[in-house]
């Protein structure tokens, strides 16, 4: 099993959670400022989810994974750690990721067939997810966009009212400043101004300036007061792939220990639900 | 004087185990024809089974790869996941009817199919109580002895055709920072993917070291009765101090040896093999004499037929126990570990006994016509060692290494060397014994030495291409006569994979090189995911290089293999 296929799939979870907020003002900065102050304010201090991932090949072939993941808040960044259930080959694998605002994250997996604990370099984990179509730097940059807009690069409203599902959308057009903090040219964000979400983001790639990937976020339930997606959807244009990644379970502020997010605790596998996890 | 080695063997002198004095599990393969008996029905009967068993697990795992791979049972928090694991060997010099007729000749390249049920259950009664087991029932086609048993934790020499292994049983218990682990268990220690220097607690099966590929030695570690105590230091706030620091302490109340192969078997080294015949001729020391039926001789000949057996020793018990520490850190970016274990290794030694002889005087000399009973059985050397590692990214590229300074590590020595420069002695001590002058002339096959083990790694991924290189040093401190490994050794580990088709297709290639000794290992394998819960590999395995080193000793061992794992 390739530590590749591994790590973006741990980080997905809580990249499709906490930040998917937003808006209210004029400017595409205005509304993206908004939208990462949305977030802030409803930031669970630490989450819970349980998800299954379906992957479709363009023959229809499909592939199942299934996975939980913890995520705490922390004055200096964020914890997660994410254990997969299914399928036989990936079961017991962990993945352990702290996050911080002002440096590289640091990543560890363990793979329970040599029962160790290996660092993850930065290099791996900008590598594609190989098994479905998310990547790393996807989620990553789900999460940035939000989170560091104004450092990552600049936003322009290209239309003011579209719909997605539905909905109702402001278009943004976002253009990373930095080649190499992403392999992608621009995004084009739908945010949803009535609830301050994104529903849709189109990837494309920085070398060719062809659409490479479309994320439709959808299926919103509240918990908690947070709008919450149970449904993500992402399709490859160049490869004719999509994966679709569901979650069944979510729960905010469970008050999850410090000792979840340790290595020690991706050895032993998640925790019993319950008191004390 | 020289040396001949019967029909049976494959006429190269060999080394011992040397790099694998600590490494590895199993496959299994067939006795020589003068080690073993003609097979019985019942043999034969078993051995087409286990060709059709093959076969028949094969269709059934392709015909269930489909089914969602779920765990086999769970209910409130114990599970109970497993896999079944085919294996078919096809080696080099491969005669299809070795696969059919039982006594054909050349069968120390026969390979059996094997089949591995492994059992994985796990629970957690309480939020403070895990409980862990992991099981496997193993059907070991080509091993020597052809009944089943319980492996136990005492013997050194217990390679069945099948058998149950218990590789780990433990429950731990977790307070805060603090957990104890209780049972049988593994210390995962070392950082790097091939003979990581500090991995040295868990004892492993030697039965084939490549039954997993180079980076797959430490699937064949199986783990050892013990209480382990942890504690761990959590930090969240200050930047200066580590975010997260582990300390663990270990007492092993038993030492559990290696698990070695069996005489005759393929991994077994080349000149301690069954049957050798020695014919050779001695002159005494100057004023030195032999004394028989009244004639006095000076000089002495003989032809002597040592057949190599096997016998197992009592490691040392609960009144010799071990222990082992380790303490992880992180500090920035940089993962840093340190080791000390005081325990023991596992050493084999061997003991010439005479048998049936007859001594006649030919022209002045004593002759003798004898054969004797080397027996090779294991001894259990104090051993400590202490080392670091450090694991970090450094821009793209992810770096690891680790040291380990080694006292009393037991070294094999080169048995070809062994064997010419002790001919003599043994035709003269085998008629010594005839004489009851002398006891069984000790024939040690591995001797202790300091030593520093060192190695690093660096590994860097593009796209669906996985680049990893890693060199290993071993400098042996101590000055020994005859070791089968260069005093100081260095060995090139470069690896190469590449994924196609979505992952669902790797390729990858291992080796290794030793720039000083010239042996070499080259590993293709080719996997396939057929479906979530099903994999197929197809490989190969070639040695090479002097014929007195680690891996040359093995020329005849070359073989293609394909492996069908099906989970669930």
């Amino acid at each position: 099993m390739s530590i590749r296929r591994v790590l973006a799939l741990a980080i997905l979870l809580c990249a499709a959670v906490a930040p998917l907020r937003a808006l209210g003002a004029e400017t595409a900065q205005d509304i993206l400022d908004k939208l990462k102050a949305v977030a802030n304010a409803r930031a669970p201090k630490d989450m819970f989810q349980r998800g299954r991932m379906t992957i479709y090949s363009p023959s229809g072939y499909k592939r199942e994974r299934e996975l939980i993941t913890y995520a705490k808040g922390y004055p200096t960044g964020s914890k997660d750690i994410t254990f997969f259930l299914a399928p036989a080959d990936l079961r017991g694998v962990a993945v352990l990721n702290w996050t911080y605002p002002d440096r590289d994250d640091d990543q560890w997996t363990y793979f329970p067939e040599t029962e160790r604990v290996r660092r993850i370099n930065a290099n791996v984990q900008k590598q594609d997810v190989g098994d479905s179509d998310f990547s790393y730097e996807d989620t990553k940059l789900f999460n940035d966009v939000v989170s560091h807009s104004h450092k990552l690069g600049v936003g322009k409203i290209i239309k003011r009212h579209d719909l997605v599902n539905g909905v109702p959308c402001t278009v943004i057009e976002f253009t990373p400043r930095k080649k190499d903090v992403t392999q992608y040219g621009r995004l084009i964000l739908w945010v949803d101004r009535q609830d301050w979400t994104i529903r849709k983001i189109e990837f494309y790639d920085r070398d060719t300036g062809l659409l490479h990937k479309t994320l439709i976020v959808s299926d919103f339930v509240t918990i908690n007061n947070d709008p919450t997606p149970q449904k993500l959807e992402m399709v490859n244009a160049k490869a004719g792939t999509r994966t679709v990644l569901r979650f069944v379970e979510t729960r905010y502020n469970q008050g999850l220990s410090d000792e979840l997010f340790t290595q020690r605790s991706m050895r032993r596998g998640p925790p019993v639900m319950g008191s004390g996890f | 004087m020289e040396k001949a080695v019967n029909a049976g063997d494959d006429n190269s002198p060999a080394g011992g185990w040397g790099l694998f004095a600590g490494a590895r599990r199993a496959r299994k393969r067939a006795p020589s024809p003068a080690a073993a008996p003609r097979r019985s029905g019942r043999r034969l009967r078993r051995r087409y089974g286990l060709v059709a068993s093959a076969v028949g697990f094969s269709l059934l795992i392709l015909g269930l790869a489909h089914v969602p791979a779920h765990a086999l049972w769970s209910y409130d928090g114990w599970s109970v996941n497993g896999s079944y694991d085919q294996i078919i060997v096809i080696p080099a010099n491969f005669y299809l009817d070795q696969y059919i007729n039982p006594t054909t000749a050349n069968e120390k390249q026969r390979e059996y199919p094997s089949g591995f049920l492994n059992l994985e259950t796990k629970g957690d009664p309480t939020p403070w109580l895990h409980l862990y087991s992991y099981t496997i029932f193993g059907e070991d086609g080509t091993a020597f002895a052809t009944r089943c048993q319980v492996y136990g934790y005492t013997e050194t020499f217990q390679h069945t055709m099948c058998g149950l292994k218990f590789e780990e049983s433990y429950a731990e218990t977790t307070w805060g920072g603090l957990d104890i682990k209780m049972g049988l268990q593994k210390f995962a220690w070392g950082v790097l993917d091939a003979f990581a220097p500090n991995d040295i607690v868990d004892p492993q099966e030697l039965y084939d070291p490549f039954l997993a590929g180079l980076s797959g030695i430490r699937y064949s570690e199986f783990g050892i009765p013990a209480i382990q105590f942890g504690y761990q230091l959590l930090n969240s706030t200050h930047e200066l101090l580590p975010a997260e620091t582990t300390l663990q302490a270990a007492y092993i109340p038993i030492y559990v040896p290696l698990r070695f192969p069996s005489v005759g078997e393929r991994w077994y080294p080349t000149t301690a093999q069954a049957v050798t015949t020695t014919s050779g001729a001695a002159t005494l020391p100057a004023g030195t004499t032999i004394t028989y039926n009244g004639q006095t001789f000076s000089g002495v000949s003989g032809t002597l037929t040592t057949t190599t057996l096997t016998r197992n020793a009592s490691p040392p018990g609960p009144d010799h126990p071990s222990f082992a520490a380790h303490v992880a850190s992180n500090y920035s970016t940089v993962d840093l570990e340190g080791y000390y274990y005081y325990g023991f290794q596992t050493g084999l030694d061997a003991l010439n006994r005479l048998g049936t002889y007859t001594l006649s005087p030919i022209n002045g000399v004593l002759n003798a016509v004898a054969s004797s009973d080397l027996a090779v059985f294991p001894f259990f050397q104090r051993f400590q060692s202490i080392g670091g590692a450090a694991s970090a990214p450094l821009g793209p590229i992810g770096v690891r290494g680790e040291f380990a300074f080694q006292q009393n590590a037991l070294f094999s020595k080169d048995l070809t060397s062994l064997v010419q420069e002790t001919s003599n002695a043994e035709v003269l001590n085998l008629i010594e014994q005839a004489l009851r002058i002398a006891g069984p002339l000790r024939i040690p096959l591995m001797v202790p030495a300091n030593a520093v083990q060192s190695g690093v790694s660096a590994d860097y991924a593009y796209e669906s291409w996985y680049f990893e290189f890693q060199i290993n040093q071993s400098n042996i401190m101590t000055d020994q006569v005859g070791l089968i490994e260069p005093k100081f050794e260095t060995r090139l580990i470069p690896t190469i994979s590449k994924s196609f088709f979505r992952n669902t297709v790797h390729l990858t290639v291992n080796g290794l090189y030793s720039l000083q000794a010239r042996y070499w290992f080259f590993e293709p394998l080719l996997s396939y995911n057929y479906s979530d819960n099903t994999v197929i590999t197809l490989g190969g395995l070639m040695l090479g290089g002097p014929l007195d080193t680690v891996l040359g000793q093995f020329p005849g061992n070359d073989e293609a293999f394909i492996r069908i794992v099906y989970s669930f």
